[in-house]
């Protein structure tokens, strides 16, 4: 209490009562009262077209800083690269047609244009004189030991064949010639040296063709069955009626295996568990060096590639499987087995293509704004129509595609941050999902990865910028923000008071003595220094 | 110390504040206390139900503050304690300006504010 005692001596206690108000004391009144004024004003104006703004959030996309195309095309999403063949015109690589004869016939049948030609006609070109075009959209490849074809065709004939979204078959035999091996290890299966001959002793069968010395193993029977991984195989597109209940015979079958990580090819037979890659009338020693090249189910007597545009190539381990003996006759399955294979090779079924895709902001009011680039938070929707060819007889037409069980699209920046499924909408084959884009801007994909047996990849890919809020499409206003507002203005209001108090209070201005008894100011101060 | 020393340390506390510090800087000093009290209102709402709106947040607690930093320093222009001889520059400014002053910071303040809180 002492040195509260001990007060300046000028406290309030001291000073006498207001004097009159001077002139300058009321010309700040009036500058503050002005400055008020101003202020209030400003606030106003400050507030009147921010609620103008978030007023027209929903239609004012022109604050987005881009325009609104509408004339959007489908065309430009479309690529023209996924459209898979459905041409006709096979060509048939064969020395000897006889024993082959049942086969073209149901080949052509279904409608297919055969043209059965000898490996040494060197007249034999799959394009055209020019070099532009392929006069065939699928090559039969069934003499297993040649080195070339027609005018000199090798491997990167074959290869570039596929790479043109065209069909092969190859169907071998032990020992098999460099071309077809050449081709075999290109589409990612690895096959055994020459010498060896698939074996099975358990499952061996007589065989019903003459032809070269057979040993005893060399044709046996396959129960068909799904193998491995490939279980869900049985019910693709391949083989749309099922495995044959009967039992499919191979015989001078070559040991083949797909090489690791050809996620693309697909094993749709594998040899019996007994059988083995060996070299007929030896023993099988225990040496390492000398073990066989393939064993058991991961010998593939006939494999699938899909390429990702289309281009289907099928290995058969064996040419003889296709004789007429095997195909007409009434104990083997293997005309139900290797009919619905090749039709399905040669573009019959499962081809699938993207005939229209679009994407789109869903706006709240349920209207869509095509745009080429989305704010984050948007809702989007990816339409996308689905045709498959239908190669039947009688058809060949696209026909909206409606079974796709599990077609899924992803948002993609880098990695996928939205994954969702795309459901079916009517029966033109429309697949729709619709997604609220997460709070992340940057460069996003629609991305369709849809990689399933026995029908071609769909791969639809489209990148689209995703902008943050322009400044003032920001939410506002919220309920939760209202103590923070009520604060501010809490705070104004108190100024406020404050502010008046203080000015039209009685003792402000004489909280310090009168001009009169005042020091020098500064500037006199530092003068008389 | 029983609590009627207490409560007589503090009685004799009030009575010395009211005594010596004149009635506008009182005032001021009630000011100051409501804008430590928002400020803490502020923080304990924003610990509770987050900071999502971060800009009204910011500019409601940047309110309380600036004006809390600006009034302090009107008190310290204003109090007569301060008025000795040969001091700093801005001890020799007469009420009115340091008025003006302290009005137009808040101005500035409460545009800014007003902007920024969304």
């Amino acid at each position: 209490m002492d040195h509260l005692s001990r007060s300046p001596h000028r406290s309030h206690r001291h000073i006498s009562p207001p004097p009159p108000l001077s002139a300058r004391t009321v010309w700040c009144r009036a500058l503050c009262t002005a400055l008020f004024l101003f202020a209030l004003l400003g606030a106003v104006l400050s507030s009147a077209p921010v609620a103008a703004a978030a007023e027209g959030r929903s239609g004012a996309s022109r604050c987005d800083g881009s325009p609104i195309r509408d004339g959007w095309s489908f065309s430009r999403h479309i690529s023209t690269r996924g459209t898979p063949p459905v041409g006709r015109r096979v060509l048939v690589i064969v020395d000897d047609a006889q024993p082959y004869s049942r086969l073209f016939q149901l080949l052509q049948e279904a409608a297919y244009q055969l043209e059965v030609r000898s490996p040494s006609d060197r007249s034999v070109r799959l394009r055209n004189a020019v070099g532009t075009e392929y006069l065939y959209d699928a090559l039969l490849l069934m003499e297993p030991g040649m080195h070339t074809f027609g005018d000199s065709l090798r491997v990167q004939d074959v290869v570039d064949f596929v790479d043109a979204n065209r069909s092969v078959v190859l169907a071998a035999a032990a020992p098999l010639g460099p071309l077809m091996e050449g081709v075999a290890e290109a589409t990612g299966l690895e096959v055994d040296e020459a010498g060896t001959v698939l074996l099975d002793y358990v499952h061996a069968v007589r065989p019903l063709h003459s032809g070269r010395t057979n040993a005893w193993g060399e044709t046996f029977a396959v129960r068909p069955e799904a193998c491995g991984i490939a279980g869900r195989m049985t019910a693709s597109r391949i083989l749309p009626r099922g495995m044959p209940e009967r039992p499919v015979v191979f015989s001078r079958a070559i040991g083949a295996a797909a090489k690791a990580g050809k996620e693309l090819v697909r094993p749709v037979l594998c040899a019996p568990a007994t059988a083995h890659s060996y070299e007929p009338h030896e023993v099988i020693t225990s040496d390492e060096d000398a073990a066989p090249f393939v064993a058991g189910r991961e010998a593939l007597l006939v494999s699938a590639l899909h390429a990702r545009f289309g281009a289907r190539v099928t290995f058969v381990a064996s040419v003889d499987a296709l004789r007429d003996e095997y195909l007409s006759s009434g104990e083997y399955g293997n005309a139900d087995f290797f009919l619905p294979l090749l039709t399905w090779t040669l573009g019959e079924r499962g081809l699938l293509r993207i005939a229209a895709a679009e994407h789109y902001r869903v706006l709240p009011d349920g209207g869509r704004q095509h745009a080429d680039r989305y704010r984050v938070g948007d809702t989007v929707r990816l339409e996308m129509r689905i045709e498959e060819w239908d190669g039947a007889k009688d058809a060949q037409h696209w026909q909206p595609w409606n079974e796709a069980p599990d077609l899924q699209l992803e948002w993609v920046m880098l990695d996928p941050y939205v994954r969702h499924d795309m459901r079916r909408v009517d029966d033109r084959g429309t697949y729709v999902a619709e997604f609220a884009t997460p709070m992340k801007h940057g460069l996003f994909k629609f991305r369709v990865e849809h990689f399933r047996d026995g029908y071609t990849p769909l791969l639809y890919a489209r990148v689209v910028p995703m902008q943050p809020f322009w400044h003032n499409e920001y939410q506002r206003f919220l309920v939760k923000a209202y103590p923070y507002y009520a604060a501010v203005f809490a705070v104004m209001a108190a100024f406020w008071l404050l502010a008046y108090a203080l000015l039209w209070g009685k003792s402000f201005m004489h909280l310090r003595p009168p001009a009169s008894e005042r020091r020098p100011s500064l500037t006199l101060h530092v003068k008389r220094e | 110390m029983s609590s009627t020393q207490a409560r007589r340390v503090l009685h004799e506390l009030a009575s010395g504040y009211r005594s010596v510090v004149p009635r506008e800087l009182r005032l001021i000093d009630l000011y100051l206390v409501c804008l430590v009290a928002t400020a803490g209102c502020l923080a304990t709402y924003g610990m509770l139900a987050g900071t999502f709106p971060f800009n009204a947040f910011l500019s409601a607690m940047f309110c309380c503050l600036g004006s809390f930093v600006i009034t302090v320093s009107l008190r310290m222009q204003l109090n007569p304690v301060n008025q000795a001889e040969d001091k700093h520059r801005w001890q020799q400014l007469t009420p009115e300006l340091a008025y003006i002053g302290w009005t137009l910071c808040h101005l500035v303040l409460f545009l800014t504010v007003v902007n920024f809180i969304g």
